[in-house]
């Protein structure tokens, strides 16, 4: 009998985790094995090889400081931020939060100086600004599918605007989200989500955590029932979270 | 006029001495920011002016370890100058207002009185003003980490604001600089002025950290990514960059044995009976040591025993006995700093209480304690308690790292929380770990002021 296994790919996890992004990769990963599947995580990085970055059903994608991000960008344009495209048009799932997200978009264009190319994969662009946009984020989203809202911690200065094809995630409840200015956040293209929410914000969004879980046995080809699980750290983090967020 | 009488100055004192009087009259303690503050306000070059009246300066800034430093530095410069002319922020405003405080609470109107020494930790963002105002003859910088973000921003950039104020002094301070922590022994390199490195020297330490909290792995000279010969944690280790050379420096102190807390300073080598534990402290007792070399001072037995006498500092390894429980208070800020802790408990069974709130002295983002290493240095825990403002956040963590949910248990309430442990530990003799955050370590303490465990909340 052959073992279920599921791919998930943590993209520069040296370079892009600022803020226990990873928990993000520790839940999924947890709740995959729970559900009975077989979990490999593997690290992709600068030195790995374009064929490894073809290997993930699942990509996590994180945010990181500027330096860092200049350099994966630059590691991306080697034929590897190709490979991603290709995945999420044959329907691939992936979470990318802040840096990772902004490297998704069209381009970041600092404050001075040349605009930074992304890969473009949702329609949007950021533009630096001198606006902090820190504290907790209320999201609800679009989708009913992701059972509810969606609660985290946004951390950024960079405005994102979402470009006419582009589909946010969700609208703002409470926080800024995408740029302050139209209640918007994230973006979602296909099986590809990007947003602001750290958090992390799987552990404390369980729903949303299994709405992506269903979405990579999709893409597998197989059955999306999933057992239920207790969740009462998960439910009751969510709580407390949200009671934070509507307190501030 | 030159010849005008300063009476800003003098007005100031009078003002902050006079806050500090009522704050202490009523409550009995506290008075550490709200003095000076104030004075500030009536004159905004107070502590530069009165920085002139101290004859030497030592500022101590990082991420983790400048209050531990800082009291090593002050338990051990009494053996060099006398108590009553040391000034120090000793009670933990590190902010301006905080040096401020200190300054008018020693200072008289009018009074030729000097001080000896002044020591300051400063808070990294205060770090500029501070150095700019105080002109220290020394700056004492242990480490930089990735802590609260969403109230300093990046590390880089922190790191940045540090070099850039040190460079705009206009003179060159003695430096003594953590050798081990790359960017900050960058600060080394090339500098005009005294530079004494710290750093560990142990051929049998080293610990290749899993959890991968690197925060800074790009060498701070060139760009190019640093190679690590060890990791002892996070980004904390031997390197080297294989584009422009830059190399971890040799230190004039260093810890030569971390088992048995051996020290090499200038030559010689020596045992520090040192009641602070883990490899975190020793690099706090090593910084300290640098201290003194950079003061020209001898270590001698008085020395020595001054550094061994601490205990504890405000909320690092303070004891509370109550009854049979020994609750033992270690305060965590950071996921660095939470691993280290982790890593000193001791390889035997005790309950963990961990209090974590999101005030703003504390970080308002809790994302930290998924960096925090709670897979593997929890094998002797037998119960963890999980209380604060995000209580669940915790527990979640804790059962995402695999810890048997029969162990934890949840109460948001620390009031109820302790009370709950106290009475569930009733007549055993049990030791209890408690590693709480900023704001929670305060209501810890006021726990037990008001239940009468303890005299003064604010007594240090």
């Amino acid at each position: 009998m052959s073992e279920k296994t599921v791919v998930l790919g943590f993209l520069y996890p040296d370079l892009m985790s600022t803020y226990g992004d990873r928990g993000n990769v520790i839940v999924l990963q947890k709740r995959l094995s729970e559900y009975g599947y077989k979990v490999k995580v593997i690290r992709l990085s600068i030195s790995d090889s374009k064929n490894d970055f073809q290997k993930p059903d699942f990509y996590f994608f994180g945010g990181g400081q500027d330096q860092n991000q200049g350099a994966v960008s630059r590691n991306l344009k080697r034929g590897k931020g190709e490979v991603i495209l290709e995945k999420i048009e044959s329907g691939a799932v992936l979470l990318s939060i802040c840096g990772g997200y902004q490297l998704l978009c069209k381009y970041y264009q600092p404050k001075t100086g040349e605009k930074i190319n992304g890969l473009g994969l949702f329609d949007a662009y950021t533009q630096a600004s001198d606006t902090r946009m820190v504290g907790n984020l209320i999201v609800s989203p679009f989708d009913g599918r992701m059972g509810g809202e969606i609660v985290g911690f946004e951390n950024h200065s960079g405005k994102t605007f979402l470009g006419k094809t582009a589909e946010p995630l969700g609208r703002v409840i409470r926080g800024h989200g995408n740029n302050g200015d139209d209640q918007t956040e994230g973006a979602v293209y296909k099986n590809a989500i990007g947003c602001y929410l750290h958090g992390p914000v799987l552990p404390k969004n369980p729903k949303f955590a299994d709405f992506l879980i269903k979405k990579i046995l999709k893409y597998k080809g197989w059955d999306m029932k999933l057992k239920k699980l207790e969740d009462d750290f998960e439910n009751a983090s969510h709580k407390q979270s949200l009671r934070a967020a509507l307190e501030t | 006029m030159r010849f005008m009488a300063d009476f800003k100055l003098p007005l100031s004192l009078l003002s902050g001495r006079t806050i500090a009087g009522m704050i202490l009259a009523t409550k009995g303690g506290g008075a550490t920011a709200a003095p000076g503050l104030i004075a500030l306000k009536i004159d905004k070059d107070l502590v530069r002016k009165l920085s002139k009246k101290i004859d030497k300066t030592i500022v101590i800034s990082g991420t983790n370890g400048k209050t531990t430093t800082a009291r090593l530095l002050a338990a051990s410069a009494v053996t060099i100058y006398p108590k009553s002319q040391i000034i120090h922020n000793r009670q933990g405003s590190n902010l301006l207002r905080g040096v401020a405080t200190s300054l008018v609470r020693y200072f008289v109107p009018f009074s030729t009185k000097r001080a000896r020494l002044g020591l300051w930790e400063a808070d990294e963002a205060s770090f500029g003003e501070i150095i700019k105002q105080t002109r220290p003859k020394i700056i004492v910088l242990t480490n930089l980490f990735r802590d609260q973000l969403d109230r300093y921003g990046e590390v880089d950039l922190i790191f940045k604001k540090i070099k850039e104020a040190i460079n705009s002094l206009g003179y060159n301070p003695d430096l003594v600089l953590n050798s081990d922590d790359p960017n900050i022994a960058s600060l080394g390199r090339d500098y005009k002025g005294g530079v004494y490195y710290f750093g560990l020297n142990d051929e049998g330490y080293s610990d290749h950290a899993g959890a991968g909290v690197l925060d800074a792995i790009f060498c701070p000279t060139c760009g190019n990514v640093l190679t690590f010969n060890k990791i002892y944690f996070s980004h904390i280790g031997d390197y080297f960059c294989s584009k422009c050379l830059f190399r971890r420096p040799e230190p004039f102190v260093s810890i030569t044995d971390v088992k048995s807390k051996s020290f090499n300073s200038d030559g010689k080598t020596f045992v520090v009976r040192a009641k602070l534990n883990g490899l975190y402290n020793l690099y706090n007792y090593a910084a300290t040591l640098a201290v003194f070399g950079a003061l020209g001072g001898h270590v001698d037995k008085a020395f020595l025993k001054s550094l061994e006498n601490v205990e504890a500092v405000f909320g690092r390894q303070e004891k509370m006995q109550i009854g049979d429980l020994l609750f033992e208070i270690i305060l965590v800020k950071n996921p660095v700093g939470f691993n280290e802790v982790l890593k000193s408990l001791p390889k035997r069974r005790f309950e963990l209480v961990l209090l974590l709130n999101d005030n703003l002295a504390d970080g308002r983002d809790v994302s930290w304690i998924w960096d925090v290493d709670f897979e593997r240095n929890f094998a002797y825990a037998q119960k963890i308690y999980c209380g604060g403002k995000r209580s669940f956040d915790l527990a979640n963590r804790l059962k995402y790292a695999e810890i048997d949910k029969s162990k934890i248990f949840v109460q948001e309430d620390i009031d109820k929380l302790l009370t709950q442990t106290i009475r569930m530990n009733k007549s055993k003799k049990n030791t209890l770990y408690v590693l709480p955050t900023y704001t929670a370590l305060l209501e810890l303490k006021n726990f037990f002021f008001e239940k009468g465990f303890k005299k003064e909340p604010w007594h240090e």
